[in-house]
């Protein structure tokens, strides 16, 4: 397979009074084996569920549009069968709160070889085996004794080292993390970050968080959304360095950063658009600097990794 | 412009809770205090008694032991009819805007509650002060009339912001104030604290995990690690010469936008351990990656340096995290 993924015009929208309104708003986006992307944006941008939908596991409710290509596999068509054999042993998923993602009542040891057992023909012993080395892989110590705990005898950092090897024990393709170390102390987050960067084995990642920082640590590309659209993606360097969309650029200066003269910050004005507001135009228009009437009456298309008509150039001051 | 006049003094604070197996010692003999207009920012994790300390600050715990001080005079054992001038100087602004307004209350019988708890005011005195509030925060005084549920999370955590400001305190505990706000909004937040804070010249005790935020907004920072305070110093000197290796892991843990700091990153072992089980000798000493043997055995009590800096460690400055700073100048 020469992509882990392939996302064509991707749509995801949730009925609402006024008819159904779209939160993913024709995504295409491709990730290469072995590739660490970040999609970076805020809440309401869209993230999530697209994450979600790439496994098909979004909300009931919500109804997804074109095509999540994985092989020759449409995730979005694909019966219930079809997509239950590809989730958690192509592609799996490791969410932000560990606690609520694992089963209380089952040992990790029990909730890991049920995975590899529904995924490969070998027997109970055998499926231990590969519990075992997953869980020396992340880094979980005396994993022996681990393996007969339950979830809530584990700390918050090492719940979630249990969720990341539940997600690679059947080597997958490809991993989505949504948020994995927001829920973690910053001391924690340290060690998840540098499993994510460097433990992941052959699986591409990728990883879903709001915050640039925690992208350009962990990731070799970055894909921002912005009202369910991608508006800008590159390599790291080139995003933090030399970012052109006016919402990266804003998202940079409005973090803090270890600067001794202490600048003002430099806010984005106002508030994205909620689901159900119809935006003419481009959907960051209302809140742009550079905005004038063509980002008003059209909405830009996504050319050479930018969707903007005034694609800005230089350093951010 | 802060001054030496201290608005809230603590003296060995201690806070203890009873929890099934003994007692929880979450605020463990910390002395604290905040000058007038300072911005005094509390860090560590969760556990750390980071939020109990602030908390207890306000006289919200009543504290085991220790005394507190609000302007000189003795306020730890006050009742609360005693307290009510302390309450109306200091108020709180909590993490998150979403629970911390009632969302059937209209914005502003929000910020008029607690004009109606301190002052015999009539109603129309209270909608123009509450307006007066609303303003300041940089919201239109026709939004009074709305429920606090129209509004998003930056527009909430302002309406949070006028309450505290309506009573005019002296000292404003903010406890994460933007961490569950989205990025783009975190800034205008921030930046409103700071000019309400050039404006009125009021101090900020500020609890957050967020070393880059702190060091924007603090004046000084107070380290805390399973109850104890580690490390405390002016927070220029603190950030750029960490003496605790706590303070230099937590530091070096902040993700970073630059190669050279991810690569000497200090990453620790473990998590922190319980506040019940606390190990023996210096807390910190299973997750500290230069602890010598006498670290387990003796406890390094919070010493003042030269410098003026306060740490607890018997090799202070040992370790040091590698940080890249810009400048803007």
């Amino acid at each position: 397979m020469s992509n882990a993924i392939e996302i064509k015009n991707l749509v995801v929208s949730f009925p609402t009074p006024a008819g159904y309104s779209a939160v993913v708003r024709g995504i295409n986006l491709t990730i290469n084996p072995g590739d660490r992307v970040a999609i970076v944006g805020e809440s309401g941008s869209g993230k999530t569920m697209m994450g979600l939908s790439m496994l098909g596991i979004q909300p009931t409710s919500a109804q997804v549009e074109g095509e999540i290509l994985i092989g020759d596999v449409n995730m979005v068509t694909a019966p219930d069968a079809v997509a239950r054999k590809l989730r958690g042993n192509y592609i799996s998923m490791v969410f932000q709160e560990p606690l609520t993602s694992l089963n209380p009542v089952r040992t990790i040891s029990s909730q890991l070889s049920e995975s590899v057992r529904r995924h490969n023909s070998i027997g109970k012993k055998e499926a231990e085996k590969r519990v075992l080395e997953v869980l020396t892989a992340v880094g979980i110590p005396a994993p022996k004794e681990r393996m007969k705990s339950y979830p809530h005898q584990l700390s918050g950092g090492l719940r979630q080292r249990v969720m990341i090897a539940l997600a690679l024990i059947n080597k997958p393709q490809l991993v989505v993390a949504d948020e994995p170390t927001t829920a973690l102390d910053a001391t924690i987050q340290a060690q998840i970050l540098d499993l994510l960067r460097s433990g992941m084995g052959d699986a591409a990642l990728m990883l879903i968080t709001h915050d640039l920082a925690v992208a350009a640590d962990v990731c070799n590309r970055i894909v921002v959304m912005y009202a369910g659209n991608i508006v800008e993606q590159g390599p790291v360097s080139e995003i933090l360095s030399n970012p052109k969309h006016p919402y990266t650029r804003g998202l940079l200066s409005a973090i803090p950063k270890f600067d001794q003269a202490r600048p003002a910050l430099n806010p984005i004005p106002g508030s994205p658009p909620t689901i159900s507001e119809v935006v003419p135009g481009c959907r960051f228009a209302s809140r742009c600097s550079y905005a004038d009437a063509q980002c008003t009456a059209s909405e830009p298309e996504f050319i050479n990794n930018i969707a903007c008509f005034h694609p800005v150039t230089g350093a951010i001051k | 412009m802060s001054s030496d006049k201290k608005l809230i003094k603590a003296v060995d604070l201690s806070v203890t809770f009873k929890v099934p197996s003994g007692s929880l010692r979450a605020v463990d003999t910390v002395s604290f205090y905040v000058n007038a207009g300072e911005t005094v920012a509390i860090v560590g994790e969760s556990g750390s008694g980071k939020t109990t300390l602030a908390l207890s600050l306000m006289r919200a715990y009543a504290p085991t032991s220790g005394n507190l001080f609000f302007e000189d005079e003795d306020i730890t054992h006050l009742s609360e009819k005693a307290l009510k001038d302390f309450r109306k100087k200091v108020q709180m602004v909590f993490q998150d805007p979403y629970s911390s307004l009632d969302p059937r209350m209209t914005v502003s019988q929000v910020i008029a509650e607690p004009l109606r708890a301190h002052f015999k005011l009539s109603g129309k005195e209270r909608d123009e002060k509450a307006g007066e509030s609303l303003r300041s925060v940089g919201l239109s005084a026709d939004f009074l009339n709305r429920r606090a549920s129209q509004f998003s999370g930056g527009q909430r955590q302002r309406i949070a912001i006028a309450r505290a400001l309506a009573l005019d305190p002296k000292v404003l505990v903010a406890d994460e104030p933007v961490s569950a706000l989205d990025v783009s909004t975190q800034a205008q937040i921030v930046n409103l604290l700071q000019g309400i804070q050039e404006e009125r010249n009021i101090s900020y005790i500020l609890v957050s995990h967020d070393l880059r935020l702190v060091y924007h907004l603090a004046t000084r920072v107070v380290v805390m690690y399973l109850g104890k305070v580690v490390e405390e110093g002016a927070c220029d000197d603190v950030v750029a010469n960490p003496q605790h290796p706590y303070t230099a892991a937590l530091l070096s843990a902040v993700p970073a936008l630059d190669e050279a700091s991810r690569r000497d990153r200090i990453v620790l072992n473990g998590a922190p351990p319980s506040p019940i089980a606390r190990p023996t000798g210096c807390s910190f000493h299973p997750r500290c990656p230069i602890a010598r043997p006498e670290c387990s055995t003796n406890t390094p009590e919070l010493q003042t340096l030269p410098n003026g800096r306060k740490v607890a460690c018997f090799y202070p400055g040992e370790l040091q995290p590698h940080i890249s700073f810009t400048s803007s100048k």
